[in-house]
């Protein structure tokens, strides 16, 4: 059973209109449920990391955003400062095809004043740099490389927390000290605030939030965004 | 390269555990090669101490999440 989902009044118009466009596909009643059923079962065709966030700060943001989204985490533990960590052994490529990459890579993190140290088996960076500067390093690799076939996995560490950066966009928050459910809740409100939802929607979401939560964005072809909390659908919100 | 293994390992486990549909690839590619190309790593570094440690960590991070 679906529970009620939050919709403005052009989104149900058009949830509507593809209704009246089911149902004479389908020669019955449609219900509104239903066609959200649809949405969701056309969305699931082309599968992909979808935006995801959970109390165990786990998050996938949308490429687009990850960096915003990272600066947003430091800015709310404050974090001016961590220690990067990367090997370039744990890339996912072949040793042979890592040696070019390597040498570009080289060339960007001197560029930048990043330490790193050069093994028989690749790059090592153990270096502490400013937020500002990690932000850009990033933009830098993401513009230049194939990022999830030739970056290898990184963390970032500073006194507050750990940020393990599996992908582009795929993070595991690692606190230091044990969050409370407010501060959990925070990073969902930024992570739900940078993907796009109002201000009214996240606070209606937030209300809903279970302490144990699994929050996953779907982006609907036409309509916009569906915010699915649990497993349940509880929005869907045309992003202007 | 233990804490790194100690990592990778975890967020297999984090990644498992999800209810939502993850790409395969992204589980291959970012997930198990590094931790196989770790394990290799140590094949040819590591010493018998570090060999004993991988087992520890890795014993560690099972029974924590298995019990979870």
């Amino acid at each position: 059973m679906m529970s009620t989902v939050r919709v403005s009044q052009e989104t149900r118009l058009k949830l509507h209109k593809l209704a009246g466009l089911l149902q004479t596909l389908k020669g019955k009643s449609v219900s509104l449920d239903e066609v959200i059923k649809y949405l969701l079962s056309q969305n699931e065709k082309d599968v992909k990391v979808l935006p995801y966030a959970d109390c165990r700060l786990n998050f996938e943001c949308d490429k687009k955003v990850f960096l915003q989204f990272l600066k947003e985490v430091f800015g709310y533990f404050k974090v001016k400062e961590v220690f990067l960590d990367f090997s370039t052994v744990l890339s996912p490529i072949s040793e042979n095809q890592r040696k070019n990459i390597d040498a570009r890579l080289m060339e960007i993190l001197r560029k930048l004043h990043i330490s790193f140290e050069i093994n028989g088996d690749g790059i090592e960076v153990r270096s502490e740099i400013k937020v500002e500067k990690l932000i850009k390093f990033l933009r830098i690799i993401k513009e230049s490389f194939d990022w999830s076939n030739e970056i290898p996995p990184m963390t970032v560490e500073s006194k507050e927390i750990k940020i393990i950066i599996n992908d582009y966009g795929c993070l595991h928050i690692d606190a230091i000290k044990e969050l409370s459910s407010t501060e959990r809740r925070d990073l969902a409100k930024i992570f739900l605030k940078i993907h796009g939802f109002g201000e009214d929607t996240i606070r209606y979401a937030l209300e809903e939030l279970p302490k144990d939560f699994v929050i996953v964005i779907r982006s609907i072809k036409d309509f916009g965004l569906l915010l699915e909390v649990n497993g349940k659908v509880v929005l869907l919100e045309e992003v202007k | 390269m233990l804490k790194r293994l100690e990592g990778r390992f975890e967020q297999l486990f984090e990644h498992s555990l999800r209810e939502t549909v993850i790409p395969f690839n992204h589980i291959f590619k970012r997930h198990l090669i590094p931790l196989c190309k770790i394990l290799k790593w140590f094949e040819k570094h590591g010493t018998t101490r570090d060999h004993s440690e991988i087992l520890k960590t890795m014993t560690k991070i099972c029974t924590k999440k298995l019990i979870k």
